[in-house]
């Protein structure tokens, strides 16, 4: 049985997820809302699936990211049944 | 300015804060040439750095993460994978992305060179500005001031796919960030950027 | 370089029918394979125009090139292609390749991933991590030059990964005029070569990078020659993937899945062969069989897996089994053991320390491991084997591994998965070694689980290490303490079980009932003698920390233990050294007559003439002491 390319970086990319959370303490995900984050995040939805992967998402959010982006990003962690943490930096903040 | 103090900062503070020991990521080999030499567990110092001349050795898929306090690990699942072949699985797998990837009629001004789509009342117009309609997309998303639209008619997934095939210019140029000279990505990611 | 050639994607194709060319896509395979070469054959070049040929260069990727070629560039006015792969400033600044870096093309059948790894000897470790996930190696050669000295090392190194496909590309054709001698010439010399060193087969191509001859047609200026062109062959040649799918089925656990009660699956990514629901399985090392009840994704179960793929399963029976476990084909399970004979590749500035406890990673498993002096080291410039008592930083060498448990594994030209590992410093966390194994020296399947006397042989064993005696001497204030108490940090984070014995908990207690009278003294040394010994019948290393000024005690302390198990260390600090220090203040009081009998001054210390250890601390510092005092300790068999 010949493995398309996309179904051997898919099953690389899930090996390298499962070494993640078996060798490490606290991990998280960073997840952008862009379409890379989407693709990882999925990726890690069948890594652990039937749970939900067990870390957390984290975005750094610059408060200056698309409104379509911040709907995205509530409805991609609740999908997933993961936590979002949503990091706002205060210094930059008041830079801006 | 604003994405040094974002994306290092911000990102080595959130990590700090929550004291996440690895971090997954989604940045990829074929984006720049820097990424192409970095290793799929990436190992940082306790100060976020980068050593890009003396990473350690990553054979088979034998990952090594183990580390001291403090230390942490940046990892790459999608090392492998190219632009394209993220555009493919979103759409083998019906994979929801932010809309602002298909085009639309969107309100947008041009600004250095620059489409810039007017999202909302943060955005202020410069004198003279009239925010035009515009059928627009976004190869990638960044901060809006910073991230610009191009023109396009492709309002599905794969005609965004079929647009990119077809396109002769890098994907990132949209991105203010990466216009700097070669070597910059390398001496942002010393310093902590992912 | 403007015409599109057929191999890569069809514009027209995309831009008449993109649901067509996405399916045809969407069944690629995918290979990866490696460059190498010296530094002028001509690596990045090939890289350079395989690129741009499928379009991964882009318009504005090619103007930043032009200008940095004429900027910093090597040719001249021409393109550097050098400078697309060189991703590190070190790398443009020396004009050299330091690691590795992965590039991603594709053509109608195929994606690849070419890793472009670094030629010089120094960058061994980059060229190893490269060549580890390659199904396939690309070996240029300059047909000007010949064979080099390189192309042998780097050929040895392809062949001990076990790279499966070779290719020698004899580029810059087109600067010996196409010249089918010269081709035939290479090709001859190196099959000799390439026999020699394991290489059984390997697929010549005459090639000329920069002209574009034989990389994606055929080229007219090589009528003579009858083979494909390079591309042609890296998109028909066997995946290793495909391959070993025949093999029998294994899978290391990587994680278990447990969401809730109903559900305990396990987490893995098939190695080798197959498996299907009902199949028996047998999880190594416990030995207990089962039968796959589900193979679990998100996108629904199946009814069958193959290697390569990263699946959940779940068995029908309750049955143990964690990370590190492996799951395999009941009738055909891998070995389990805990002595090797391996190669090593030594990848760190800090050589290689025979006895030293390493971490070993293989597979999903973790466990504490040493390394025996090598056999013999290998010179990869000429394959001629040295005797060695160490690797240093890029040498490679055959050797005897130990591991404190048994590990499950197969040899590594069975099975890379099972059979590959790396070594991990346990102080710096460095990854300081990669091996692969050739064979066990003992099957632990073999060792019988008998009743068992436990006696001071049996409490060494389970402890996994030789009981002994480190039997600290010297002046007060000579910094016994300091020095002992680094050692027990070092020996603790080896794995290893200690006590310390010091003035603290033995003068307060045991010996509370002496004072510091001569016979006191004795006394005093002969309870720690023996209380030391009975923790060596317990398996511990214990270290002794008192002046013990005579050496007739310390004698009697030697004698009450097995020969070569006390190891007497001298931490000899001049007496106005340490009356120069005088932490506690006891030499002043001592001189202004409030202490009697103190050591050095009013009562005598006898220097050892047969300690094992001698430190002066007025040369190292209590950490390189304490260093230099285990690096001894697992170096005995050393005879210098």
């Amino acid at each position: 049985m010949n493995l398309t390319h996309l179904e051997r970086l898919e099953a690389e990319s899930i090996q390298i997820m499962r070494e993640v959370v078996a060798e490490s303490e606290n991990p998280v995900m960073l997840y952008s809302v862009g379409k890379d984050s989407a693709a990882m995040l999925h990726v890690a939805r069948k890594a652990f699936f039937p749970a939900p992967p067990p870390f957390p998402l984290l975005h750094v959010d610059t408060t200056w990211k698309f409104k379509d982006m911040y709907a995205l990003r509530e409805k991609a962690a609740k999908d997933a049944g993961m936590q979002m943490l949503v990091y706002k930096n205060p210094e930059a903040v008041d830079a801006h | 300015m604003h994405t040094d103090l974002w994306k290092t900062e911000g990102l080595k503070k959130a990590l700090d804060h929550y004291g996440f020991d690895v971090a997954l990521g989604g940045a990829r080999r074929d984006e720049e040439k820097s990424r192409a030499k970095e290793r799929v567990f990436s190992f940082r110092s306790a100060k976020h750095r980068w050593d890009a001349k003396n990473q350690r050795p990553e054979l088979w898929k034998l990952y090594n993460a183990q580390k001291t306090k403090g230390e942490s690990i940046r990892v790459f699942p999608l090392s492998n994978w190219t632009e394209l072949d993220i555009w493919q699985y979103i759409h083998l797998e019906s994979i929801e992305i932010v809309p602002l990837y298909l085009a639309a009629e969107r309100p947008t001004v041009e600004r250095d060179g620059m489409l810039i789509m007017v999202d909302d009342d943060r955005f202020p117009l410069q004198n003279g500005e009239i925010p035009v309609q515009r059928s627009i997309r976004f190869r990638t998303l960044g901060c809006y001031p910073l991230t610009g639209a191009v023109e396009s008619e492709a309002a599905t997934l794969t005609e965004v796919i079929q647009e990119m095939l077809l396109t002769t210019t890098s994907e990132r140029q949209g991105r203010a960030i990466d216009h700097d000279s070669a070597g910059s990505m390398e001496k942002k990611k010393q310093e902590g950027y992912f | 370089m403007t015409t599109q050639d057929p191999k890569f994607k069809t514009d027209a194709l995309i831009s008449e029918d993109i649901d067509a060319y996405l399916e045809t896509h969407q069944h690629k395979s995918m290979l990866r394979f490696i460059t190498c070469g010296s530094v002028d054959d001509g690596k990045s070049t090939l890289i350079g125009r395989l690129l741009y040929d499928s379009k991964m260069i882009f318009e504005d990727q090619l103007a930043t090139l032009e200008a940095d070629s004429k900027k910093i560039g090597t040719q001249g006015q021409n393109i550097d292609f050098a400078l697309l792969v060189d991703g590190l400033a070190a790398e443009r600044e020396q004009g050299i390749t330091i690691d590795v870096a992965y590039r991603f093309f594709a053509t109608e059948k195929r994606k690849f991933i070419v890793a472009d790894t670094p030629g010089h000897e120094q960058y061994t470790r980059n060229m190893i991590t490269g060549a580890s996930t390659a199904d396939l190696a690309v070996i240029l050669i300059d047909a000007r030059q010949g064979v080099l000295t390189q192309t042998r090392r780097h050929s040895y190194l392809v062949q001990l990964v076990g790279i499966e496909h070779v290719v020698l590309a004899v580029n810059k054709m087109d600067l010996v005029g196409y010249s089918e001698d010269t081709f035939k010439q290479i090709v001859a010399d190196y099959t000799e070569f390439a026999s020699s060193i394991g290489i059984d087969s390997f697929t010549a191509i005459p090639i000329s990078g920069l002209a574009g001859d034989n990389i994606t047609q055929v080229s007219k200026s090589t009528p003579w020659y009858e083979g494909p062109a390079l591309l042609d062959y890296l998109e028909n040649v066997d995946l290793v993937v495909t391959r070993d799918q025949e093999k029998s089925f294994r899978m290391a656990v990587q994680w278990v899945n447990r969401p809730n009660l109903d559900f305990r699956g396990f987490s893995g990514q098939i190695a080798t062969g197959s498996v299907k629901v009902g199949d028996t399985v047998r999880v190594i090392p416990s030995g207990k069989t089962s039968r796959i009840a589900r193979i679990v994704t998100m996108s629904g179960d199946l009814t069958e897996a193959v290697a390569g793929q990263s699946v959940t399963l779940t068995l029908t029976d309750e049955i143990d089994c964690s990370r590190g476990d492996v799951i395999a084909t009941a009738e055909d399970a891998p070995e389990v053991a805990d002595q090797f004979e391996a190669t090593i590749v030594w990848m760190d500035d800090e050589p290689l320390l025979p006895g030293r406890s390493y971490w070993l990673k293989i597979g999903t498993q973790m466990v504490s491991a040493h390394v025996q002096p090598p056999k013999y080291q290998v010179n990869v410039n000429n394959m001629a084997h040295l005797a060695a008592k160490t690797l240093e930083l890029n040498g490679i060498g055959v050797a005897e591994v130990a591991t404190d448990k048994p590990i499950v594994f197969e040899p590594y030209d069975v099975n890379r998965e099972m059979g590959g590992f790396i070594l991990i410093d346990k102080i710096t966390n460095a990854t300081i070694a990669a091996g692969m194994l050739h064979f066990s020296l003992r099957r632990s399947k073999n060792v019988h689980w008998q009743a068992i006397e436990v006696d001071r042989e049996a409490h060494s064993q389970l402890k996994n290490q030789k009981p002994l005696v480190l039997w600290f001497t010297g002046l007060s204030g000579s910094g016994k303490s300091t020095i002992a108490n680094e050692v027990e940090k070092l020996l603790y984070i080896m794995n290893r079980h200690t006590f310390l014995l010091d003035g603290d908990n033995v003068r307060h207690g045991l010996n509370r009932d002496l004072g510091f009278t001569d016979a006191d003294r004795v006394e005093n040394i002969r309870r720690i003698g023996e209380v030391a010994k009975l923790m060596t019948d317990a398996g511990l290393i214990v270290i002794t920390a008192f002046i013990s000024p005579f050496r007739a005690e310390r004698q009697m302390a030697r004698a009450m233990l097995p020969e070569g198990e006390f190891v007497e260390v001298f931490v000899d600090t001049p007496l106005d050294v340490a009356e120069q220090r005088d932490v506690k203040g006891l030499y002043k009081k001592a001189r202004a007559g409030e202490l009697n009998n103190f050591t050095g001054i009013d009562s005598p210390y006898e220097t050892p003439s047969n300690a094992e250890i001698r430190i002066n601390t007025t040369e190292m510092s209590a950490k390189e002491a304490a260093r230099y005092i285990v690096d001894w300790l697992f170096n005995l068999n050393d005879s210098d």
